[in-house]
């Protein structure tokens, strides 16, 4: 073996190893459990079963026929899906200007800016999250100011906490950072000198806009959205935090069925199914973002 | 009427005064340049009358109509930028189309394809950007800074980024252009050479100001200063007092050389100190030189040479001290004979070649 190959071995086998066995080796061990039987009280039934007429295997796709044929997981996939493409659409809507104004800020100060960007990481997702319950709770000060102003209005008063618009406006918050800093790493390399000249060439700030800055930042926002999009869609603690009742996800049921119902190969199954999902539109995505250049 | 005119126009960024107190006259159909090193305020001149600046002073305008609070984008002129500035995701067809907007489909495309061949891209109207050479960048540049037909074309150093082969095509294809499509074209470039080719007129600019104004060969020829003689070309510069006047010539105290004649400065009084710029291919060189009576004629030794292949410069050190170059052809191939390092010359220069230069 060549020397050069060698030492590209050493340096990329470790991880290797490590993903194989922590990553991939999970993966197919939940895709194995996905078609096993569940046990009578949690984990799996045997693989193997003995009975008068000998030894066969235990192995059933009952998981995915229940799945398919219940409309609730139909359901509960799309609201998921409608949640987390909200969320996202909402990043994109907030985050977009917030990484144009770092982008566009004196080259001194976009450090700073950034690191505020991701000053939130610096606490703990569960402590922001019921940071959140408060703030969405009946007497925060700004649930207060809402109803308060509401009132005035003539409208009776709303309520955030466990509804799907709590998980929602959580599901934004928790991954605005997400969304902010690959539109920023992208924003940030735009050559100026590309809008003085659409300037020159007629172009108002509106056309600058939507025929320049963002068709160049559109790797950005994919890039965005998939790291938006997809943690979202299978999230289960902020729907099990802020959600109640209706604002349950797809993540939640999978949660449910490890760890309370006891359905191990149900919750594979769910899993799998959603993990293909996932890959499918960020296929999509990519097939998407292939035609642009940047 | 004039297509563009600067009426005292600066620019200050805090205490550094970029451009200072500009004033010209551009006609229409003119091919003007601005020369001058970098950080001489050429660009934000340019980038003044582009619209991307706004003067701290003075008054600019196009067609007789004050700029003054008119964005770029409503400026009847375009820029070609020195980084071309090309939409990297965009077709060279889309590109050159951009300002077209609004422009119905079948006239956008009748209009590229008149384009393209203007500037002989046929058939790479699909391609992007990145996937062009760097000539044929430029090119993309140039017409989708043509395609609305503005009445004027600014081009920041447009073919600074280009090897010396190439930019020297580009220059003549850049004079056809200019003289089929009729649009005034002010040129900005820190290289003298392609100033002196290219331009109708040229401002060779200093620190922010004019230093002279005029076309190509009066300012090689005639340089009004110490710092347009030795930026334009190049120049024997010689330290000199002006001794005395008389009809239509002066004579000169060159320190290391002698005195010297000379017919451009007679504005100056006797006593004045400045300096003698000589071009030196107006130096002759040789074994021998034929004494003109009204000229200046010395003797010296050959102290190095500079081969060019189409020229040699030769630096003469003089009985006197000084040291003065000349610049012979080398098809001249009977007269550069002999001339080696070492040999004993006479250099010869007539009298209406030198300037007494002050400032």
């Amino acid at each position: 073996m060549a020397p050069d190959r060698s030492r590209k071995w050493l340096v990329g086998g470790p991880p290797l190893a490590y993903l194989l066995v922590f990553f991939a080796a999970p993966l197919a061990i939940m895709a194995l459990a996905s078609f096993r039987a569940p046990g009578d009280f949690g984990g799996l039934a045997p693989l193997v079963l003995q009975d008068e007429s000998g030894a066969h295997l235990n192995v059933t796709p009952e998981a995915y026929a229940t799945l398919f044929s219940d409309f609730l997981y139909g359901w509960l996939f799309l609201k998921s899906f409608a949640y987390a493409a909200f969320a996202t659409v909402l990043c994109l809507a907030a985050g977009y200007p917030l990484a144009l104004l770092i982008a566009r800020s004196p080259r001194k100060y976009r450090d700073i800016l950034v690191l505020l960007v991701i000053l939130p990481f610096w606490s703990n997702f569960l402590i922001r999250v019921y940071a959140w319950m408060m703030i969405l709770g009946p007497q925060s000060f700004v649930m207060r100011a809402l109803n308060g102003a509401l009132g005035l209005a003539g409208i009776e008063p709303v309520s955030l906490l466990y509804t799907p618009a709590a998980v929602v406006i959580t599901l934004v918050y928790v991954h605005l950072p997400f969304m902010v800093l690959p539109l920023y790493a992208n924003l940030e390399k735009h050559d100026p000198a590309l809008l003085d000249a659409a300037q020159d060439l007629g172009a108002g700030a509106w056309q600058r806009f939507w025929r320049v800055t963002f068709p160049l930042s559109l790797p950005g926002v994919y890039a965005g959205a998939a790291l938006v999009f997809i943690p979202a869609f299978g999230i289960f603690a902020i729907p099990d935090l802020v959600g109640g009742t209706g604002g349950i996800m797809i993540g939640n049921v999978i949660k449910q069925q490890f760890l309370d119902t006891r359905d191990w190969p149900f919750g594979a199954a769910l899993s799998l199914v959603l993990m293909a999902g996932a890959i499918a539109l960020s296929g999509f995505a990519a097939l998407l973002g292939r035609g642009t250049r940047a | 009427m004039a297509l563009l005119q600067l009426r005292g126009v600066t620019r200050r960024f805090g205490d550094f005064v970029a451009v200072d107190d500009v004033s010209m006259i551009i006609e229409p159909g003119e091919f003007f340049t601005l020369l001058g090193p970098s950080g001489c305020g050429k660009t934000t001149l340019l980038r003044m009358i582009a619209g991307f600046e706004a003067p701290d002073a003075g008054t600019i305008l196009v067609e007789g109509r004050d700029m003054q609070g008119v964005p770029p984008e409503r400026r009847n002129l375009h820029t070609v930028f020195q980084s071309y500035a090309l939409f990297p995701h965009m077709s060279v067809e889309r590109n050159i189309a951009f300002p077209l907007a609004g422009v119905p489909a079948d006239e956008t495309r009748r209009r590229v394809g008149a384009a393209l061949e203007q500037v002989q891209l046929q058939g790479l109207g699909k391609r992007y950007p990145g996937e062009l050479s760097g000539g044929q960048r430029q090119r993309v540049a140039v017409a989708r800074a043509l395609i609305n037909r503005p009445r004027l074309l600014l081009l920041d150093e447009p073919l600074a980024a280009l090897d010396a082969k190439l930019r020297e095509s580009m220059q003549t294809e850049l004079i056809g252009l200019q003289r089929e499509v009729g649009v005034t074209f002010v040129y900005v470039t820190h290289d003298q050479s392609e100033a002196l080719a290219l331009s109708h007129r040229i401002a060779v600019m200093n620190r922010g100001r004019v230093e002279q104004l005029g076309e190509p060969s009066a300012i090689y020829r005639h340089p009004r200063n110490r710092f347009v003689a030795d930026f334009i070309g190049e120049c024997n510069m010689l330290r000199a007092d002006l001794h005395s006047r008389d009809a239509g010539q002066i004579r000169l105290k060159v320190r290391g050389i002698g005195e010297v004649v000379a017919t451009h400065g007679e504005h100056v009084a006797p006593g004045a100190q400045g300096v003698l710029a000589l071009r030196p291919e107006q130096v002759k060189i040789a074994k021998s030189v034929a004494v003109d009576p009204g000229g200046n004629h010395f003797r010296g030794t050959v102290q190095a040479l500079l081969y060019r292949g189409d020229v040699t410069l030769y630096t003469v050190a003089l009985a006197a001290g000084g040291r003065i170059q000349a610049l012979l052809p080398n098809s001249a191939a009977g007269r550069t004979a002999g001339l080696e390092e070492g040999a004993g010359v006479e250099v010869a220069w007539p009298r209406d070649a030198g300037h007494f230069l002050t400032d």
